[in-house]
């Protein structure tokens, strides 16, 4: 285990559909972040915040035509490393599988329903592994006995349909693991699931991340699936991060008002009777470009003019502004940085204190920074 | 499986039982019948009768069709007005030629038509697929007799390189052990004959093949776009699969579904096209006489015929519905 | 984009019920409000340039817009736009009679002569010296006619059929079911007989003429009209809004003919479109089988293409312009209908 060197670091990533000039949309607009042997790294975001293009232009599977795609994302591989990026086709065809693998969200959809899933399981093997017939087989069987799924021999024989949902995710989840990668990519393994079933995929992956040592790129919209598996947390909006942090600190103090907003969406038990959730008014589409300013600011109950100048940059929390009560070591607030001129100080006071006079001192300094 | 077979068989029993009244009353009430077109113009009255009688025609219908459906039960269909023979016999003596000539069509339709689709979808908005979309489109639009008119002129009278009727050159030597003649000199090794019997089939075979191809191709390509698409196919690629493992057993076995389907129910349009192909080639199947019986107002050559191939068809159909139930496990489950 | 003025609105008041803000030294010359409006505008300006589309304009509309800009559909359009106005206006395009044989005596089919286009005849003359041009143009009134009255006659008969079965099937709890069970046995049965055979029935019954070419084709698309409508009524009737309606107490025959069968027209009017292609094609070839209009005064494509076949290896233009003329036409049919399906199918738009 090296932790000095990332096992895979995705440095301003960025993906542009469509045509030229006004047509184009840029799904993701330069991400950074780094995935390390046996900790979860969580992309958290709404739906069309681009977590799920970030995830698929790492594996190499966005379409060839009309997509343009910038940045890097140098992994380590067999005889050194490799940027996913630039790889070709063939190259990426040989990691994909064998050195990444990917959950993907529905499982049903996500299997061949005319190819049995034994079938569907042994293909990777002999892909990537060059194992064929009975010993194919019973390694296909071992993979989903291990994952979980039981009476795996007759399991092998039938078809997706004939499965329940949470035995397809895991049916899924063995395949991704047949041979062993380093890094895995689930994007929101669990939204298409029961809750009980979530609980048990959930749990089923945190312990193939510690017994393997596996990388694992946890995307999701549901923060109750960040804090229970994520170790380190990047939250995107409009295809840019705006907050990223570990775990217990962007808990314990989320600065950006759209994490403090997707906090505020979750139901808790532990809340007073009759206390109304506080959703995020509006949705992803009400958007600025980032190039005027930040793009939340519609959303935003925080905004400012400020805010409506330009792009705000990514900036370490408490680096521009004195960060009150707000504790922890230097070395935690060099972690947790945000894109915000006018961040929220300590989300339960938000509503309590009037942050406008020290926020606009703050905006002042980045303005001339 | 076995009860869905049977389900289907029984489903067939309505379906033919009313097809054959259909077709009873509709030939029933034809103006000017069978003792116009036999018989002379200057015929007498009493002649004219006297034929209708001997052909049970004066009848009341209800005892007409019963008589008629008594002789369906026993495999008759009644005698052809025009060559005296019975029209089964007629029936079975030319059903073969259209059989090769239809699996022939069929042939060139889906050997053609699934890759031509497929590399159309593909490459969508290539020069390749808007010369698919357009040809297959225009194959639709177009008349098949036309077409095979067409063939006939170019290849047959003006080239000179096929040729333009029957099915073999005339004064051919075959050993016949079914009627598919093809298939015999395949089996009796009369090599000459097969190559012969090939020639004969280029011209009415393409023509026939015109509307399956281009519906086929439309299908495979608008099937294939779809599945692409669809998420196994990104998990098939997730997982690294080489190229050709993700097009055969992901793509393409997912993508012909719906074009085995088609492949069914164009069978009937085969027939259809049958009937004008093989009178332009004077190719001696079931079309062409079909053909000559409309001219001739052979009507219990024209029920006899039509209702075997309603029947045939209802069959195929239930083949395609089973094969694709093999094809498909979602099918098999219900 | 409704929720951007109303979410404007909450936060403003929302900020209103705050704390007073402190006037600090930067804006201390703005007032409060104007500072505000100021924020607002600048918000609305940002997101006021992606304001186009997306309103709640209906399917056919949307449709529409789609097809407007679909060269598919524009060529279709024009295609049969010009093939519906001189079919309309053919007596007065063209310069002579369809049937007088005035240059008899430059024609002599037995000797494989013939006069091909020429000042006078734009298009030559046919094989008993009629003006082909004429002919054609007086024929496009004939073939007009055929496909609009034989697609009637699928239309009407498939959409009664199919209507009864889908509302019966939807509405009419057991008894409905053993009806739509019926009316599909019958469609079932007509579905058997391919649709050609099934014409030369129709027309074998009814003598050759130019009504019996019209009901054949017609009754040859009754099943697919049918099934269609049905399946289209089928899907409808298991959508929300008619439980609602239901639920309200609204009478069946009026949640079927207001809700349903509204709802459920749109395939069956792409199919009408491409059924006129179907109705000429196959109108074509009833007339090459010799069930076609035998009236030399009326002439139509099809029979003119079924008489020219005789003379293909030697005056092949009377054959191929009958021919282009349907082609072309059914392509002009075709084309429209193709757009249409793709303008209101919601899978394919993308």
């Amino acid at each position: 285990m090296s932790s000095s060197t990332p096992l895979l670091a995705v440095d301003e990533l960025s993906v542009v559909f469509g045509g030229h000039g006004s047509d184009e949309v840029r799904a993701v607009d330069g991400v950074s972040f780094t995935l390390e042997e046996g900790r979860v790294t969580g992309l958290v975001g709404e739906s069309g915040c681009g977590k799920s293009v970030t995830s698929l232009a790492l594996m190499g599977l966005l379409p060839d035509r009309g997509v343009r795609v910038g940045g890097s994302a140098v992994m380590q591989v067999p005889g050194g490393t490799a940027d996913l990026l630039k790889l070709s086709q063939r190259r990426m065809r040989d990691l994909r599988g064998s050195q990444m693998a990917m959950i993907f969200q529905d499982p049903l959809s996500s299997l061949n329903p005319v190819v049995p899933i034994g079938r569907q399981v042994t293909e990777i093997l002999r892909r990537h592994r060059g194992m064929r017939g009975s010993a194919a087989a019973k390694e296909a069987a071992e993979l989903l006995d291990r994952v979980g799924i039981p009476d795996p021999e007759r399991r092998l024989r039938e078809y997706p349909h004939q499965l329940s949902g949470g035995m397809r995710q895991r049916a899924l989840i063995a395949m991704a693991v047949a041979c062993r990668p380093r890094v895995m990519i689930a994007d929101e393994p669990t939204t298409a699931l029961d809750v009980t079933i979530q609980a048990q995929i959930l749990e089923l992956l945190k312990n193939l991340v510690t017994e393997e040592g596996t990388a694992l790129l946890m995307i999701t919209h549901d923060l109750g699936v960040v804090a229970g598996l994520c170790d380190d947390i990047n939250v995107l909006y409009a295809g840019r991060a705006v907050e990223k942090a570990p775990r217990a600190p962007l808990f314990a103090q989320p600065t950006h008002p759209y994490t403090v907003g997707l906090l505020g969406s979750i139901p808790r038990l532990d809340a007073p009777r009759g206390e109304p959730l506080t959703p995020i008014r509006g949705s992803i589409n009400d958007n600025i470009a980032w190039t005027r300013g930040c793009a939340f600011a519609p959303r935003c109950d925080h905004y400012t003019m400020e805010c409506l100048q330009g792009p705000p940059d990514l900036v370490a929390v408490g680096a521009a502004a004195g960060v009150e009560g707000g504790g922890g070591s230097t070395g935690a607030a060099a972690e947790h940085v945000h894109r915000c001129v006018n961040p929220v100080r300590g989300a339960d006071t938000a509503d309590r204190s009037a942050p406008e006079s020290p926020a606009a001192v703050g905006e002042d300094e980045e303005a001339q920074g | 499986m076995l009860r869905f077979i049977v389900r289907r068989l029984l489903q067939l029993i309505p379906t033919l039982g009313g097809l054959s009244i259909l077709l009873f009353v509709w030939l029933q009430r034809l103006p000017g019948g069978p003792e116009y077109a036999l018989l002379p113009d200057d015929a007498t009255a009493e002649q004219r009768a006297e034929l209708r009688r001997s052909l049970g025609l004066d009848e009341p219908v209800m005892v007409q069709y019963l008589a008629f459906l008594r002789r369906i039960a026993q495999g008759d269909l009644g005698t052809s007005l025009t060559t005296g023979r019975a029209v089964t016999e007629e029936f079975l003596t030319r059903f073969p030629a259209t059989v090769e000539l239809s699996v022939t069509a069929m042939l060139i339709a889906v050997t053609a038509g699934i890759p031509l689709g497929y590399l159309a979808a593909r490459r969508r908005g290539s020069v390749l697929d808007v010369a698919a979309v357009g040809g297959s489109l225009l194959g639709i639009c177009t008349p098949v007799f036309f077409l095979a008119f067409i063939l006939k002129v170019v290849f047959a009278e003006k080239l000179g390189i096929l040729p333009s009727a029957f099915r073999l050159s005339p004064g051919t030597n075959r050993t016949d052990l079914s009627g598919l003649v093809v298939l015999d000199g395949l089996r009796t090794g009369e090599f000459d004959v097969v190559w012969n019997a090939l020639l004969h089939l280029a011209l009415p075979g393409v023509a026939l093949a015109s509307i399956p191809l281009a519906v086929i191709v439309r299908m495979t390509r608008a099937s294939v776009l779809e599945v692409v698409g669809e998420d196994y196919v990104r998990t098939a690629n997730a997982k690294g699969l080489h190229r050709n493992t993700v097009r055969t057993r992901h793509v393409m076995r997912n993508a012909l579904l719906p074009v085995v389907t088609s492949v069914g129910l164009l069978t009937g349009a085969l027939f259809s096209g049958a009937v004008l192909t093989e009178s332009v080639f004077a190719f001696p199947g079931i079309g062409s006489f079909i053909y000559e019986a409309t001219q001739t107002r052979d009507y219990p050559v024209l029920t006899g015929f039509i209702l075997l191939i309603a029947t045939m068809y209802v069959f195929i159909n239930l083949l395609v519905d089973i094969s694709y139930s093999l094809l498909d496990p979602r099918v098999r489950a219900q | 984009m409704p929720t951007t003025p109303s979410s404007q609105n909450r936060s403003e008041s929302r900020e209103g019920t705050k704390a007073p803000e402190p006037a600090d030294s930067r804006d201390g010359h703005t007032p409060l409000l104007g500072r505000r409006a100021a924020k607002v505008d600048r918000l609305a300006e940002l997101m006021g340039r992606r304001e186009e589309g997306g309103h709640g304009a209906g399917v056919w509309r949307t449709a529409f817009d789609r097809m407007r800009r679909s060269p598919m559909a524009i060529t279709g359009a024009v295609i049969v736009a010009v093939f519906v106005v001189v079919a309309l206006f053919s007596p007065v395009i063209a310069p002579y009679e369809p049937v007088a044989q005035t240059w008899g005596d430059e024609v002599f089919p037995n000797r494989s002569v013939f006069v091909g286009p020429r000042a006078e005849n734009w298009l030559g003359l046919d094989n008993l010296g009629r003006d082909q041009f004429s002919r054609m143009v007086i024929g496009a009134r004939q073939t007009l006619l055929v496909g609009v009255v034989a697609t009637l006659v699928g239309f009407g008969v498939g959409a009664l059929l199919g209507g009864a079965a889908g509302a019966a099937a939807v509405l009419g709890g057991r008894w409905g079911r053993q009806v739509d069970n019926l009316v599909m046995r019958v469609i079932d049965m007509m579905l058997a007989l391919p649709t050609l055979l099934l014409a030369v029935t129709v027309a074998a019954l009814v003598g050759p003429s130019l009504t019996t070419v019209m009901i054949a084709v017609g009754v040859a698309q009754v099943p697919i009209f049918a099934r269609l409508l049905r399946g289209a009524m089928l899907s409808q009737g298991s959508r929300d809004y008619v439980l609602a309606a239901r639920a309200l107490g609204v009478r069946k025959h009026r949640i079927a003919l207001v809700h349903i069968l509204p709802n459920s027209l749109g395939p069956v009017i792409v199919q009408s479109t491409l059924t006129l292609a179907t109705a000429i094609i196959d109108a074509a070839a009833l007339s090459y089988l010799g069930l076609g209009n035998p009236d030399p005064a009326f002439p139509e494509w099809g029979t003119m293409l079924a008489d020219a076949q005789r003379f293909l290896s030697s005056a092949p233009q009377l054959a191929v312009y009958p021919a282009l003329a349907i082609i072309v036409t059914a392509l002009g049919f075709t084309l429209l209908g193709e757009a249409m399906r793709e303008a209101l199918d919601p899978k394919l738009r993308k």
